[in-house]
């Protein structure tokens, strides 16, 4: 019976490869054609994810100088300059120091502080409310090089959208030719924009100077006859005071510069003996 | 058995295989017309023929902010000024009493005029507002706003020539 029905299956079969034949082959043709291409050469179509860029550098790198200036102040007149600190009359004896221990000191206190700077701004931009949370979650790394601060900031997305095309259309119904409908059609491009933000925070060049060199020089100066006028000549940036006590000499190094801390403009002093 | 003595009817079924198969083809062949055209263009003429078309891009319209604007207000308040013989950053004023507000808005008021004498701005303003404070800066306006402290931010509003 199936073999007497030869010409039927022909047809038959001959739909199938061939229909299968024709649809690879429109298949093949989307996949190697370019597909949609546009070319915006106008920059300012992304004006506002850059302006968000601008905006998120200005904030941590006023956090960052912050932070540093809170940090410092807090290891002066905390225990976390030296690891076992000799003290007379409630003032420390600097005659100790090691680097690692006060550098992670300050580096834990920079990222804490980093983070409370940042969460104290009232923002109201979806952008910048999810940096907020982002840096409040601790997505960010901070090292301490020298005397630069590095806060590192990447995997954010600064999500943006421009109305490209808005015309009004006017439908008018056959059937009812004097009634029309109006609307407003959008085409919208969204944009991701994923900046990587280094920023650096140079503590000689905010006006303070590294604890090392602080103990260097004052290492340095003790010696000398007019002490102050030593420290002074080495660490520029603060106004030196030294006053003979005892056995000791007390310093007393106040920055030139003042810092906000706690949203309060002040100098920052460090006092010690040597 | 069947089919000797129905010849007929496996012809003609043969014929409507044919003839199907020939209306298929050709339907399939305009689909791959269509899609390889569709392929090569940057809109669905459909569409392009109700809506306009969508690739063009308006610009003017919708740049509210301006980068250039808002980079010449972080460089107004990174400024160093001098206050009762200090040497502050205008940023910086704004923790200082009413003596810093106000030297606050001689400063801002410097600015905003030199961007006008420079032709940069058409007209402009700056103003110092609290951070739940809305900017009263117009529609054709450009805005640029940045936060000085927790509860402070200052505005600046320019007409762009």
């Amino acid at each position: 019976m199936i073999i007497k029905n030869k010409k039927g299956d022909l047809a038959t079969t001959l739909l199938v490869f061939m229909t299968l034949v024709l649809v690879g082959a429109a298949l093949l043709s989307f996949i190697y054609s370019k597909g949609i291409e546009a070319t915006i050469a106008d920059s300012r179509f992304i004006d506002n994810l850059y302006i968000k860029e601008d905006q998120i550098k200005f904030y941590l790198t006023e956090a960052g100088v912050n932070s540093l200036a809170k940090s410092y102040d807090d290891i002066v007149k905390g225990d976390f300059l030296v690891s076992s600190p000799k003290k007379e009359n409630e003032v420390l004896v600097f005659d100790n120091f090691n680097e690692n221990f006060a550098n992670d000191n300050l580096k834990e206190k920079f990222s804490a502080n980093l983070k409370r700077e940042i969460a104290k701004y009232k923002f109201n931009d979806k952008t910048l409310l999810e940096f907020q949370k982002e840096i409040s979650a601790g997505k960010f790394n901070v090292d301490l090089k020298d005397d630069v601060f590095f806060i590192e900031f990447r995997d954010f997305s600064i999500k943006g959208g421009s109305v490209i095309g808005e015309k009004e259309r006017i439908w008018v119904w056959g059937f009812i030719p004097t009634t029309y409908k109006e609307e407003k059609l959008k085409s919208l491009i969204s944009v991701i924009y994923r900046p990587a933000f280094l920023i650096s925070v140079n503590i000689t060049e905010n006006g303070l100077a590294t604890f090392k060199e602080i103990y260097f020089v004052s290492n340095v100066c003790k010696g000398e006859e007019n002490t102050a006028q030593c420290i002074s000549n080495r660490l520029k940036v603060f106004d030196v005071g030294v006053q003979k006590q005892d056995k000791y000499k007390f310093v007393s190094l106040k920055s030139k510069q003042k810092f906000l801390v706690n949203e309060e403009l002040k100098n920052i002093e460090i006092k010690f003996l040597i | 058995m069947i089919n000797k003595f129905n010849k007929k009817g496996q012809i003609a079924s043969t014929i409507t295989w044919v003839v199907a198969f020939l209306i298929i083809f050709f339907m399939i062949i305009l689909f791959l017309a269509f899609t390889g055209l569709m392929a090569g263009q940057r809109q669905i003429p459909v569409l392009s023929f109700f809506y306009g078309a969508p690739d063009e891009i308006n610009l003017e319209k919708y740049t509210a902010e301006s980068l250039e604007v808002q980079q010449g207000l972080v460089r107004f308040l990174n400024t160093q000024t001098d206050f009762s013989g200090e040497k502050l950053k205008i940023k910086h004023l704004v923790f200082k009493d009413e003596a810093g507000i106000n030297k606050l808005n001689e400063e801002a008021k410097l600015f905003v005029n030199e961007g006008i004498a420079a032709g940069k701005y058409e007209r402009a303003s700056i103003v110092l507002l609290s951070a739940e404070e809305k900017s009263s800066c117009i529609l054709e306006e450009v805005t640029s706003e940045i936060f000085i402290s927790s509860n402070k931010k200052i505005v600046l509003c320019v007409k762009l020539k």
